[in-house]
């Protein structure tokens, strides 16, 4: 088992990625059991959340045009997918980003592994692919919940299909954020300065998507900056995987944490 | 005779601070090094700087003929660290531990593993964060010498262990040097470097002071020796001689300060009745000591 990097990383994960695991799905489950009262109850909730300003609906909502708190797709966005599911993603990969590299460095442990004939760039891409192994279990977990359960809790409209665009645009959207912050840890090497700016930063990115019609015209348009922008929760127009925009949150992830690694592999380490 | 260390014009800045200023050291190939100074004085700085975690500001490093950087990982195969501020992953079993390190230096000689283990009287089936920091040193200790290193840079090698632990530690110093390894030492127990140093650097702000041969620098001290004749010898007798100072003289007892050889002292008092001498070899303490205080 500790063969390696990414094994270790994994092993490391064990623990917390069951409990993330189970959290996230039974949050899920729970949700979709409440459907059938909320689609009874129809209209007065629709009334609701109708009366609610647009920039609102857009951070309930998570960008979705399924708006409507009885559909299937209105409730389930806006309890888990429209801020849950997202955060809950988010967290996790920021979380084990800042304890991979900044965090072996903060307690001392990358000294020893630093002077094994590993390179500092294998032991960063093997801690980054471990997380992203992690994200992706916690991810087709609660997608297969989904999945399997919807036609008991009276949810057989919603396509498999929009099902997994929308795992797939959380799973993304996730991946942005983490990367921001491994490439943070990797650059600085210090722990509560990577968590700090993470999270603020995830923070600051999604206010701001949601207020920034709020703000003079300049600034309108800065909302492209994050990442919020670009993510759709379960939209039932999109009945397949959104690859563009997949491989442009991708690439820029990429991108991100390739420079941040290229300056771990030759910085001074600070332990 | 090659260097396994090569050290020239290094110097260190952290920000503003100057932590090493233009070092130069060399040690040779097989030999044992004790590297010593008081905290922050730069050994610290100079050993992450040999093992590739710090880039010099000025001056290069050469370690075992390469440069500590990370084209040259494969060089690590053949180092053994042990840090003087040892971290390790404490949810790990010590025999996890071992295994991860083991597998991560392509270690095939398990059996060697095994018996490092065993001397060192390791508990590897208890996890890391239940050890006591002695305990801990242990498993440092294997992790640096499990795969028969070239080179073994131990910083604080003894820390934390008790008396027993603190002699074998020393005799696998003493082993891997009569296998051809060379050590690089660093430690603050001056006793365990008596007993295994050849060479010794002293350093003092981030600049080497001295660096000698041990012998070399012991005969070269000044030596305290009393010396009782069985009748008072003349008040004169010692001061035409440059590399003796009287100490003291009390009834028929001299007590001198000889610095080198002790040949002329031993000469001149050949011509009186000597009934006892007592000479006390300086330590290595001493010798750090009056180098550190009039530098």
């Amino acid at each position: 088992m500790l063969s390696r990097i990414l094994t270790k990383a994994i092993y490391d994960q064990k623990r917390s990625l069951i409990y993330w695991n189970l959290g996230t799905v039974l949050l899920v489950f729970l949700v979709m059991t409440m459907y059938p009262a909320v689609q009874e109850a129809g209209e007065g909730f629709n009334d609701l959340m109708d009366a609610l300003p647009e920039e609102m609906k857009a951070l309930f909502y998570g960008g979705s045009s399924d708006v409507g708190i009885s559909t299937p797709a209105g409730w389930l966005n806006i309890e888990v997918y429209g801020l849950m599911l997202p955060f809950i993603l988010i967290i996790y990969g920021i979380i084990n980003a800042v304890n991979s590299i900044a965090g072996e460095e903060s307690n001392g442990t990358l000294e020893l592994l630093v002077t094994t004939p590993i390179s500092r760039v294998q032991i960063a891409i093997e801690k980054f692919l471990a997380i992203l192994l992690g994200m992706i279990v916690i991810s087709s977990l609660y997608t297969l919940t989904v999945i399997l359960f919807k036609n008991s809790f009276e949810m057989n409209s919603l396509q498999s299909s929009v099902i997994i665009s929308a795992g797939f645009e959380v799973f993304t959207l996730a991946i942005g954020y983490t990367a921001i912050s491994f490439a943070i840890g990797a650059i600085t090497g210090n722990k509560g300065l990577t968590l700090g700016l993470s999270f603020l930063i995830t923070i600051v990115s999604y206010l701001w998507n949601g207020f920034h019609k709020f703000l003079p015209d300049v600034l309108e348009s800065t909302n492209n900056l994050s990442l919020f922008k670009y993510y759709s929760s379960i939209d039932t127009s999109n009945t397949s995987i959104d690859i563009t925009e997949l491989l442009v949150v991708s690439g820029l992830s990429l991108i991100v944490v390739s420079i941040s690694i290229a300056i771990f592999k030759n910085r001074d380490l600070t332990t | 005779m090659t260097s396994a260390i090569k050290i020239e014009n290094l110097t260190k800045y952290y920000g503003k601070f100057k932590a090493l200023s233009s070092l130069n050291l060399e040690v040779d190939t097989n030999t044992i090094y004790a590297f010593i100074g008081p905290n922050g004085a730069g050994k610290t700085t100079t050993i992450r700087t040999l093992l590739g975690m710090l880039n010099p500001t000025e001056g290069t490093v050469s370690v075992l003929g390469q440069h500590p950087t990370q084209k040259n990982t494969g060089m690590f195969n053949k180092i053994g660290y042990l840090p003087g501020e040892l971290s390790m992953y404490d949810k790990l079993t010590g025999n996890e531990l071992l295994k991860f390190f083991g597998n991560l230096k392509k270690i095939t000689d398990w059996k060697y593993v095994n018996e490092l283990v065993e001397r060192l009287n390791c508990e590897p089936t208890k996890k890391i964060k239940t050890l006591s920091k002695g305990n801990k040193q242990k498993f440092g200790l294997v992790l640096a010498f499990m795969h028969k290193p070239e080179l073994l840079i131990l910083d604080e090698p003894t820390s934390g262990l008790d008396p027993f632990l603190q002699q074998t530690t020393i005799e696998l110093v003493q082993e891997s040097k009569n296998t051809g390894a060379t050590v690089f030492l660093s430690s603050h127990i001056f006793s365990e470097i008596d007993k295994v140093a050849e060479t010794v650097g002293f350093i003092k702000e981030g600049e080497l002071i001295v660096e000698e041969e041990l012998e070399v620098l012991k005969s070269n001290a000044v030596k305290t020796i009393e010396i009782e004749f069985k009748d008072a010898p003349p008040a004169t007798l010692f001061d035409s001689m440059g590399n003796v100072q009287k100490v003291e003289a009390e009834n028929n007892s001299i007590k001198l300060n000889v610095t080198g050889s002790l040949d002329s002292v031993i000469k001149e008092i050949s011509n009186y009745e000597v009934l006892n001498i007592i000479s006390e070899e300086p330590s290595l303490e001493d010798l750090f000591m009056n180098y550190y205080e009039s530098k």
